[in-house]
């Protein structure tokens, strides 16, 4: 995969900069999580750091995005500050969602991160109806919508891409296909090998990539992101990559092939990227300086997100109706 | 065969509680629907109480001396199985109220009541409610207005399913008495049944009259007994003080002088239950009991008629003391909240019908007890003075009326002599 | 001019999407005036872009409703038959019911679900149901059930300004009832129960398609055996107004709650609950129910008769209810 954006030094800085972050973050979340501090569970994306830092590289702060229940990494992609996405999964009131969400369902409506749900496959019409309001209005943004290859079995993911495309709807389809849907291998859920296939038939354009290669997610994304705003209809891009942890924290990953499992830490998609960059004569001290600065901005969020209040039981009923009483007579 | 409890049936109006005077039939015998077959004594009288059923008394559950309330199984009663369904299904829960207010009752409905409950359960209705065990049937609704008048749910007939006292037969009951909660004396109304209290002292008065009595009048120089009243105003002004609080303790002195007037009149057991009101007059074999103490009764009117709280060991009340528990008691008898026994054990009660009421006049002896002092109000009388020159007099007269079976003319005579010197030179009651 | 239900309906969208251009409709067969015909003429007037049509895919276009709410604007989606609202419930009540709670207050869902339940004459089990329990069940939902044309158009403006998702449920049997709308733009209280018929002998507390009908039989009632029962409109179900219930007992003491949906786990069993909670000590008699048989709703109109609530059901619950129980 080439593109005049490979020689862009500054953006592989950027995107590897990213990376680090999530994976450093997942790594964190991980201990903390065995260690018990996590509430609920906790479902990592260490491995699949590429799609979700190559595909929000191409999105403009009014992009919506939807994810799910692995949020993590295309929460901070998406710009989130790292002590406030900490301090949601650890249920603070200093959390993107006063800790009322948690780690399956991130919100942070300032940066168009609309919501990561923890139904696999109830994302995606969100997307369509974010999307939808953007056509209505006229306003230039799209909707983004992550899920993995286990929500293809839903029927709600075939009847939102006929939806998108008979309504010519403005979002970006990412599946993240790691092979494994929860802790079933593809094989065994389905016979067809890429989701993009079922896009196809809805006349819904696709591409395919190697979701371990940022720069390859990148340029795709980029051409996908350019022909939905141009274009004003769908698009469908899977990312072929590898979940290296478990389904949550503590999976002891059975259905798991040790061989592959070693064959796939080998194309780790951040040394991978870490191997670009030092052919292209970027120091070793400078991608080192990048990750030990990452390494400090987690270990003060997390002392931040540590001590921070969790949210007051008095306040365990606020936020469900927009009417602070149970029996709003509003507007 | 099927066995049933043999209940203790309501009462009265304000009896809780009774004590078990004899059984008239043995365990293991045959009893007929009606036969009386144990004896009870309550504070009003001796009651004989039916078999509710053909049956052999198969287990007796209390003895003579126990004390019983309504609800509480006397015995067990074997009957057959067509008596026994029957039993059932009038009995799921509850207890028809079908006793006549204030007086003793057959047995019927008395068999829809249950087996007593565990102790200590708190009897729905206050004061007077059921007793612990008998479930009456009553809408909350029902229960709350009962409550806000001091009404006895066991006063009110049910017009409900299976009895159920609902919202309509308490305003019957209050409306046929033209009773606010809580309010003052409204008159009677003309052509409706009489409320359930007046209807209770329609049978104690009718019992009061058929005491043998007779009255002894004596008049009292109220001088320094008002000059103390003064005094004692000023001496603890936050206390509510009345002329009653100086002649309850002085009647209080004057049966400790004369404690043959401190006895309750017990009648010999009456022969038939419905004959309640006669037995006083027809038992001349009635005992007397010495009363537990020195308590004194105190006639307090309220909406529907009279209550006699009753001021217990009033002989070792410091006066002040006396004044604050007999401020409460009148209190609470005004607002139907007296609790058990603040209306039983006086050998004595006083009506006082206050500064606006006669110069004299007589009152009938309650039914047990001994005497009753009425006080007339203090007015001013002329007098002549040993140096021959009239002078103006406070003085207020008293009548004692005496239960004749009880005492004669001396003892009651040495008892108002007592009461006179105390009241005519009070100052030694709050002296100590 | 007398207005039927369904003309309220379309006055109450008409009038929102002429004030609002957040306010947009979509559903199956809407542009075409919908199953009831409550969106005719509607698209129109305001265009296919916001008064459209969908797919048969009741849990995509809700999903895309809730994820358009989320965005900005405020859909009202139309689903055809409340018993399809089975195809939507992960939308509605893990998502839209949800999203405000979950997100900490940062996003709102201005949604409107309207559907319609009830049986009215063969339609079976699977068009007939009132499901209505199902969704009070689910904190962050607003139920509404209008029971007139006048509280169709009223309540439906007020749903639609509500920040709130609102699941709004017509009533088959209502769509041709008419009456006099008010001449000016009215927007109901949501929240507020409503006294239809005064009395002093029971409390009737209905809500919907059976309203009319309770007050058929109130009436009945007083007529044949002097019982003067005062009817209660809840008007929604979430918020549920349980102080002019227990005001109106404070007269009555006596309560009867009659709804379509079956009786078990129902809407009568809540607000009997409500009521014994707060109000126990004005409870003259039991609270008695009226519902359907816990029977799916049958196809021959004979079966269908002997499971509903009828108006002789009613009235003879009301007897029951003041002279036995």
């Amino acid at each position: 995969m080439s593109s005049p954006e490979v020689g862009n030094q500054d953006l592989c800085l950027s995107l590897y900069r990213m990376m680090v972050r999530i994976r450093l973050f997942e790594e964190q979340v991980g201990k903390l999580a065995a260690a018990g501090q996590v509430p609920g569970l906790t479902h990592l994306s260490t491995g699949q750091e590429a799609v979700a830092a190559g595909v929000c590289a191409v999105l403009r702060p009014q992009d919506y995005l939807f994810s799910g229940h692995r949020a993590h990494g295309h929460t901070l992609a998406k710009g989130s500050p790292v002590t406030a996405v900490l301090a949601e999964i650890l249920g603070r009131e200093t959390g993107l969602c006063r800790g009322r969400g948690g780690s399956m369902h991130l919100v942070d409506a300032a940066r168009g991160m609309l919501g990561a749900t923890g139904v696999v496959g109830g994302n995606i019409p969100l997307a369509l109806g974010a999307a939808w309001a953007a056509q209505v209005r006229g306003e230039d943004r799209l909707a983004v919508v992550f899920f993995g290859d286990g929500a293809s079995g839903n029927g709600v993911f075939h009847e939102s891409l006929n939806l998108a495309s008979l309504w010519r709807l403005p979002v970006l389809f990412v599946c993240e296909n790691n092979g494994v849907a929860e802790f079933t291998q593809r094989e065994e859920h389905s016979r067809v090998a890429f989701t993009s296939e079922f896009a196809k038939p809805y006349d819904i354009p696709v591409r395919v990539v190697d979701g371990n290669d940022v720069l390859a997610v990148y340029t795709a994304a980029q051409a996908l992101v350019h022909w939905v705003r141009q274009a004003g209809g769908p698009a469908y891009l899977e990312c072929q990559t590898y979940r290296l942890s478990g389904h949550y924290v503590g999976d002891a990953q059975a259905y798991r092939d040790k061989a592959e499992l070693a064959a796939w830490r080998e194309r780790d998609p951040l040394l991978r990227l870490q191997r670009q960059l030092l052919a292209q004569g970027v120091p070793a001290a400078e991608l080192t300086a990048q990750a030990e600065a990452e390494r400090q901005a987690l270990a003060q969020a997390l002392e931040l997100a540590r001590t921070a209040p969790p949210p007051a039981a008095a306040e365990a009923s606020a936020y469900v109706y927009s009417c602070a009483r149970e029996t709003p007579t509003c507007p | 065969m099927p066995t049933v409890p043999f209940i203790l049936p309501p009462l009265g109006l304000t009896t809780e509680q009774a004590e078990v005077v004899r059984w008239l039939r043995s365990e293991g015998e045959q009893v007929q629907e009606g036969e009386p077959v144990i004896e009870v004594e309550t504070d009003k009288a001796v009651v004989e109480v039916e078999a509710p059923a053909a049956g052999v008394l198969q287990r007796l559950v209390v003895g003579a001396g126990e004390r019983v309330r309504p609800g509480d199984v006397l015995a067990e009663l074997g009957v057959d199985a067509e008596t026994a369904a029957h039993w059932l299904s009038l009995g799921q829960p509850g207890l028809n109220p079908t006793a006549a207010p204030g007086g003793p009752t057959s047995f019927q409905g008395a068999g829809t009541a249950r087996a007593a409950a565990p102790a200590g359960l708190v009897p729905p209705v206050q004061p007077q409610g059921p007793a612990e065990g008998s479930r009456l049937r009553a809408s909350p609704a029902a229960r709350r207005l009962a409550r806000a008048h001091g009404l006895p749910l066991t006063a009110v007939q049910g017009s409900g399913p299976q009895g159920r006292i609902q919202l309509r037969d308490v305003e019957r009951v209050i409306q046929a008495a033209g009773q606010p909660p809580h309010d003052g004396d409204l008159p009677l109304v003309a052509g409706q049944p009489l409320p359930p209290l007046r209807q209770a002292l329609v049978q104690t008065l009718t019992a009061s009259a058929r005491i043998p009595q007779f009255w002894i009048e004596q008049a009292v120089d109220c001088t320094r007994l008002l000059a103390g009243l003064d005094e004692l105003r000023e001496r603890w002004p936050e206390l509510p003080w009345s002329v009653n609080d100086l002649l309850i303790k002085a009647v209080a002195c004057a049966l400790q002088v004369q404690p043959r007037l401190n006895c309750l009149y017990r009648p010999a057991p009456a022969q038939t239950a419905d004959k309640a009101g006669a037995d006083l007059l027809a038992s001349p074999a009635g005992r007397l009991q010495p009363a537990d103490g020195v308590h004194v009764g105190l006639v307090v009117a309220v909406a529907d008629g009279v209550v006699v709280p009753v001021l217990r060991a009033a002989d070792r009340l410091p006066l002040p003391q006396l004044a604050e528990r007999r401020a409460a008691l009148v209190q609470r008898a005004r607002t139907g909240k007296l609790a058990r026994g603040e209306w039983t054990g006086a050998a004595v009660s006083i009506s006082n019908l206050g500064a606006t009421g006669p110069d004299r006049f007589q009152a009938l002896v309650l039914p047990e007890q001994t005497a009753m002092l009425a006080v007339g109000r203090i007015r001013p009388v002329p007098v002549v003075g040993p140096d021959g020159r009239v002078t103006s007099q406070p003085q207020m007269t008293l009548t004692l009326t005496v239960d004749h079976r009880v005492a004669d003319g001396m003892e009651a005579a040495a008892f108002l002599r007592s009461l006179v010197e105390v009241l005519v030179n009070p100052a030694p009651l709050w002296a100590t | 001019m007398e207005t039927s239900y369904t003309e309220a309906l379309r006055r109450a969208l008409d009038e929102e999407l002429a004030r609002d251009p957040a306010v947009v409709i979509l559903g199956e067969d809407v542009a075409a005036g919908g199953a009831f015909g409550v969106t005719r003429g509607l698209a129109e007037r305001y265009g296919v872009e916001r008064v459209r049509n969908t797919p048969i895919s009741e849990a995509a276009i809700t999903g895309l409703a809730v994820g358009a709410a989320v965005a900005g604007l405020r859909p009202v989606l139309e689903v055809m038959f409340i018993d399809f609202i089975t195809l939507a419930m992960d939308n509605l009540v893990n998502q839209a019911a949800k999203y405000r709670y979950m997100s900490g207050g940062q996003l709102s869902v201005p949604l409107v679900v309207r559907t319609q339940a009830g049986a009215a004459g063969g339609a079976a089990a699977q068009h007939s149901q009132s499901l209505e329990a199902w969704l009070m069940h689910v904190p962050g939902l607003l139920v509404v059930t209008p029971s007139s044309p006048c509280e169709a158009y009223g309540l439906l403006k007020a749903a639609i300004r509500q920040d709130d998702p609102v699941v709004f449920i017509e009533h088959k049997r209502l769509y041709s009832k008419r009456e006099d709308l008010p001449a000016s733009e009215w927007v109901a209280p949501l929240g507020q129960a409503r006294v239809v018929r005064a009395g002093v002998d029971a409390t009737v507390v209905t809500y919907g398609g059976m309203t009319p009908l309770v007050v058929d039989a109130a009436a009945r009632a007083a007529a044949e055996a002097g019982i003067d029962a005062e009817v209660i409109d809840l008007r929604s179900l979430v918020p549920l107004d349980v102080d002019t219930v227990v005001q109106s007992l404070q007269r009555t003491h006596r309560l009867l709650v009659v709804h379509e949906a079956v009786q078990n786990g129902g809407v009568g069993a809540e607000v009997a609950a409500r009521v014994a909670e707060v109000a126990f000590d004005e409870l003259d008699a039991p609270i008695l129910r009226v519902g359907a048989a816990f029977t799916p709703i049958p196809f021959a109109p004979e079966l269908e008769r002997a499971v509903l609530p009828d108006e002789q059901r009613i009235v003879s619950a009301l007897l029951r209810l003041v002279k036995e129980a």
